[in-house]
């Protein structure tokens, strides 16, 4: 085992969460197995069963519920309980007052301000430190902390103000129940300074997000060296989560304004941004991240596992390996399932993947009973031998509205086969010309192409082994894990010299 | 497509943008590339493009919706109102169905008219003490299950609800050690008495952890489905299988009991799928922390209800039964203030109507009210509840008249002892001044329940302790230095004293609501 420890911090992901980042999370450990690794999963509540089981060389898992849970002490905090009470009972409106309301003013003004990301790094460890001592659910539930949030909030608002179109102002204003609401949310968001992990070599954050903060408040307190790795961009995707709050714009920007402030210390206080592709480069240096740390690191497959294999039924089938999801867009592929079916009345659909939206699925069946597809779509499942999925497959469809570098499509890739996908974050860097790039929510697109494909056996073979040759070129696990054995070891050595 | 008309498709998908990151990201998903801003639309790049947009939503050159609340189902006032006011008193069901077969029939569960009078006060003791050392597990019972059920944590609330049943079992049971040995060493209560009442501490304390599991499902109307069965079986073991009343009783609580629990535990097996174990559940010590208050609560509210019972009965002055024991029950005494219980079953209605009302309109008020007119918000909810507070004296009013009216009307039902007991003066008085106790007692309800519907426990448990040592101070005095049957002052004073205490802390809680409503979760 080697002297190089790590702190990987995860959200809703890894080992509780199933899909790409967990993958990814779960074959990096396994194929460094001489670095100590402590987890730190933020998830959304306690009581959800492990999808993965790290293996030996994770040394600690510390996990962090922001949701499902009366206050953090019950999972977080290791401190005997004696402990807990003293906490509690030392932790005073008139100390809140004078030792924490002032450090909270700071850091709402740097939510609102949205600039000084050094700053907005200092003040978590400042909050941080005053969890240490005092209790989080007494301080953050106290009348002095209500009080500054509204006054702070209401300030802030009568400015932003100002910069909105007349009839927009009134809905600047917060409500009594935008406070309530947004500073609740706000409680379990920080949830993650309750925490204390070991000192470690390195820190390695899975995602620009919440889950960054450990690893910002290691850089500030003791330089330790913090990767960030962006599989997704977390911002653009909240952003696009955020949108459907229609009814309360407060706790929209109050939220957006939160994430972008933690976003951006994530980019300013990483020394390594690695975006799983270039794509998403542009996010990250347009929200201050100097170039010179971004190193892409592409995700990688393994070829052993996803090997090309013959496939078993002669009926022709389209195949999609995506959560039922709406940025999945799966009603896409409903309608192209429809068009393909006008010409191609043999040819069978299926969507492998989990259930992540409910009332998606209802609006996804029902798209189904309209096109009248019931008996040749299949969906709503996940699939254990994804490699197995993509044999049965003679075209892999991808009709997503958004992605950054998706595993389906370079798992296809490896299994030599034909692959549809929009062209969306960097899907285009991972096919090239070794596949079909369509522009998103393009129907008539993405039913040519498959149309195409299905017509063309010598097309769909040419353009599968050469997917796979770019596989092994390019995209090979191995790369991906030698990449950042090495990033951790020159950044360990550097805070060794240090 | 132009760039006036992107924008304003992007703005009819999200209303207000926060800015033109939120635009940008749109725009992505809109299936639109760096290539296409510049090519279309001759920006830089997206962002640009977004910028631009935002800077024509800041001009005000699009149009937006906000999209408003969704619409509430309309639901008849009238038939609201009944609807919640007999959810409010479902609970006193059961109790009613007992009077009801007792008058008729002689039997209850736990008690029957033919009883010796040392069987009735063992029962008695035994009902008071399972009752208070029940109240807190039942509190802290309800308050954990209910918060895993609200966020669908099913096999969680199951386990919970089971784990702590369990804990409270055993404590119950660890209790009757000290009490078996402080009689064996002080000869307080004859063995034979002893054992009556420690049998039915323990039936009894099982059917309040039952009842607590049945609530926790939401399964109300089962209390009364459960007592009627049970009666049912202490009707046959005494009339057909001519079992002795206390026989009988204990076949009731037994049946009771096996009932109540089977219910429970199939529901609670139901909610969880089968599932027994949770997944990561949470450290014990914290859990018996974050629920103590409730307990503390649950156990000082039980010992208030029972208090002026046990100071009354554990006292010879004025008594003109001669009791043989210090303890020993006067049927006078509990007839009275079983009859002016009629007053808070008949105001328990409007106790629920009131929260609940509360709890309805507190969300709609503060999304309707800005911030900075916090004022108005708190100005209205004091009038709010004020007026509440009327419709609640007008029930009192209205309960003391149905007591009243009760209580003259079994005073003319041919039952001799029935007729002779309710004509004695010592009854008619406890039965009026337990009634006005009552009166005040209900309202100090509503004080506690919008305490802990505030999440203000603390308050309450304060409420209710301050009450309780007045109840026993005041009781202790009168029925010491007066007559036994004065204990009932000290349920007066102390229901009156609740009510003030409690009274002034809901004040304290509406004078600064917007910031405790923010705390309650």
């Amino acid at each position: 085992m080697s002297d190089i420890s790590v702190l990987m911090t995860t959200e809703g992901t890894y080992p509780y969460g199933a899909g790409g980042v967990s993958t990814w999370c779960d074959a990096l450990l396994r194929k460094t197995p001489d670095v100590r690794y402590t987890l730190l999963p933020i998830m959304m509540n306690p009581h959800i069963e492990s999808k993965f089981d790290p293996p030996a060389n994770v040394q600690g898992i510390i996990n962090v519920p922001l949701w499902g849970i009366e206050e953090p002490a019950e999972f977080t905090a290791d401190a005997p309980f004696a402990e807990l009470y003293e906490r509690k009972r030392r932790t005073s409106d008139a100390q809140i007052e004078a030792e924490f309301v002032p450090i909270f003013r700071r850091f709402l003004d740097f939510v609102n301000g949205g600039a000084d990301p050094e700053g907005f790094g200092q003040v978590l460890v400042e909050m941080e430190d005053f969890f240490a001592v005092c209790d989080y659910n007494e301080t953050m539930k106290s009348r002095p902390v209500w009080r500054a949030f509204c006054d702070v909030m209401q300030a802030f608002s009568r400015r932003a103000a100002e910069a909105l179109p007349e009839a927009a102002r009134i809905h600047q204003q917060p409500t009594l129940f935008d406070l309530t609401e947004s500073l609740r949310w706000l409680y379990r968001f920080l949830i993650v300074l309750t925490v204390a992990p070991p000192e470690a070599d390195v820190t390695h954050t899975t995602a620009a997000a919440f889950c960054g903060i450990p690893c910002i408040t290691a850089k500030v307190r003791y330089g330790t060296p913090m990767i960030v790795t962006e599989h997704g961009v977390y911002l653009r995707e909240q952003n696009l989560f955020l949108s459907r709050f229609r009814r309360l714009f407060f706790c929209k920007q109050f939220l957006l304004n939160l994430i972008t402030a933690v976003v951006r210390a994530n980019y300013f206080h990483a020394d390594v941004v690695a975006p799983v592709c270039h794509y998403n480069t542009r996010w990250e240096l347009a929200h201050g991240t100097p170039p010179h740390k971004i190193r892409v690191i592409y995700n990688g497959v393994d070829p052993e596992l996803f090997a090309p294999a013959a496939k078993k039924d002669g009926a022709l089938h389209v195949v999609a390996t995506a959560r039922i999801d709406p940025l999945k867009d799966i009603e896409t592929f409903l309608r192209v399932a429809a068009r393909v079916r006008e010409t191609h009345g043999d040819v069978r659909f299926t969507v492998h993947g989990s259930v992540a939206d409910n009332e998606y699925y209802e609006r996804c069946l029902q798209l189904r009973r309209e096109l009248k597809l019931d008996e040749i779509v299949t969906m709503g499942s996940a699939v254990s031998d994804v490699a197995g999925a993509y044999a049965d497959a003679d075209v892999v469809l991808l009709t997503s509205i958004s992605e950054a570098f998706p595993y389906s499509v370079i798992e296809a890739m490896s299994c030599e086969r034909a692959v549809v996908a929009s062209d969306v974050g960097g899907v285009h860097e991972a096919l090239e010309d070794c596949g079909i790039l369509v522009k998103p929510r393009d129907v008539d697109g993405f039913a040519a192409a498959v149309t195409q494909l299905l017509d063309d056996r010598a097309l769909r073979i040419r353009l599968g082994r050469r997917a796979r040759q770019r596989v092994l070129e390019e995209f090979r696990l191995d790369h991906c894990v030698a990449s950042y054995l090495d990033l951790y070891q020159t950044l360990a050595r550097q805070k060794a010299a240090a | 497509m132009t760039a006036d008309a992107l924008g304003q498709q992007v703005i009819d998908r999200i209303g207000i943008p926060k800015d033109a990151w939120e635009i940008a990201a749109q725009l992505e998903v809109l299936g639109l590339r760096d290539d296409d801003a510049r090519s279309i639309h001759g920006a830089r790049d997206l962002f640009d493009l977004a910028r631009g947009i935002e800077r024509r939503f800041r001009a005000g050159q699009y149009a937006f919706v906000v999209e408003g609340e969704d619409p509430v189902r309309y639901v008849n006032p009238l038939l609201r109102f009944v609807r919640r006011y007999f959810a409010g008193i479902v609970f006193a069901m059961p109790m009613a169905l007992q009077a009801a077969t007792m008058l008729i029939w002689g039997y209850g569960i736990w008690g029957a008219i033919d009883l010796e009078l040392a069987q009735g006060s063992a029962i008695a003791l035994g009902f008071i003490a399972s009752y208070i050392v029940a109240g807190g597990f039942s509190q802290s019972i309800v308050r954990r299950g209910l918060f895993y059920l609200y966020q669908k944590e099913e096999v969680l609330a199951r386990w919970t609800a089971l784990r702590g049943w369990w804990i409270a079992l055993r404590a119950m049971l660890a209790l009757l050690i000290p009490a078996l040995l402080a009689n064996a060493i002080f000869r307080i209560l004859p063995w034979s008495m002893v054992i009556v009442a420690a049998a039915f501490y323990v039936g009894l304390g099982i059917l309040w952890l039952n009842w607590s599991l049945i609530y926790l499902v939401r399964k109300s109307h089962w209390f009364l489905v459960v007592t009627a069965l049970s009666l049912g079986a202490v009707l046959v073991a005494a009339k057909v299988l001519h079992l002795a009343p206390i026989a009988a009783n204990a076949v009731g609580v037994t049946v009771a009991d096996v009932l109540s629990l089977g219910a429970a535990s199939w529901q609670l097996r139901r909610l969880a799928r089968g599932r027994a174990e949770p997944v990561n559940p949470p450290r014990l010590v914290v859990l018996v922390y974050a629920t103590s208050r409730y307990f503390v609560y649950g156990l000082l509210f039980n010992a208030f209800l029972f208090a002026d019972r046990v100071i009354a009965w554990t006292t010879p002055v004025g008594r003109l039964d001669f009791p043989p024991y210090p303890f020993w029950l006067s049927v006078r005494y509990e007839l009275a203030l079983d009859l002016a219980l009629v007053v808070a079953i008949v105001m328990s209605g409007m106790v629920e109507v009131a929260i609940e009302k509360f709890s309805e309109e507190l969300i709609p008020m503060e999304k309707g009210i800005r911030s900075d007119a916090a004022a108005d918000f708190i100005d209205a909810n004091r009038a709010a509840y004020r007026r509440r507070g009327y419709g609640l004296a007008l029930s009192a009013i209205i309960a003391l008249a149905v007591a009243a009216g009760v209580f003259m009307a079994l005073q003319r039902v041919s039952n001799p002892v029935l007729h002779e007991a309710l004509m004695a003066r010592v009854t008619m008085s406890v039965f009026a001044a337990a009634a006005i106790g009552y009166v005040f007692f209900m309202f100090a309800v509503r004080h506690l329940l919008m305490l802990l519907t505030t999440s203000r426990v603390d308050d309450a448990v304060r409420s209710v302790a301050i009450a309780l040592a007045v109840n026993i101070a005041v009781g202790f005095i009168c029925s010491r230095f007066f007559n036994y049957a004065a204990a009932v002052a000290g349920l007066v004073a102390g229901a009156a004293v609740m009510t003030l205490v409690a009274g002034r802390a809901v004040r304290r809680t509406l004078d600064d609501l917007d910031y405790h409503y923010f705390a309650a979760f």
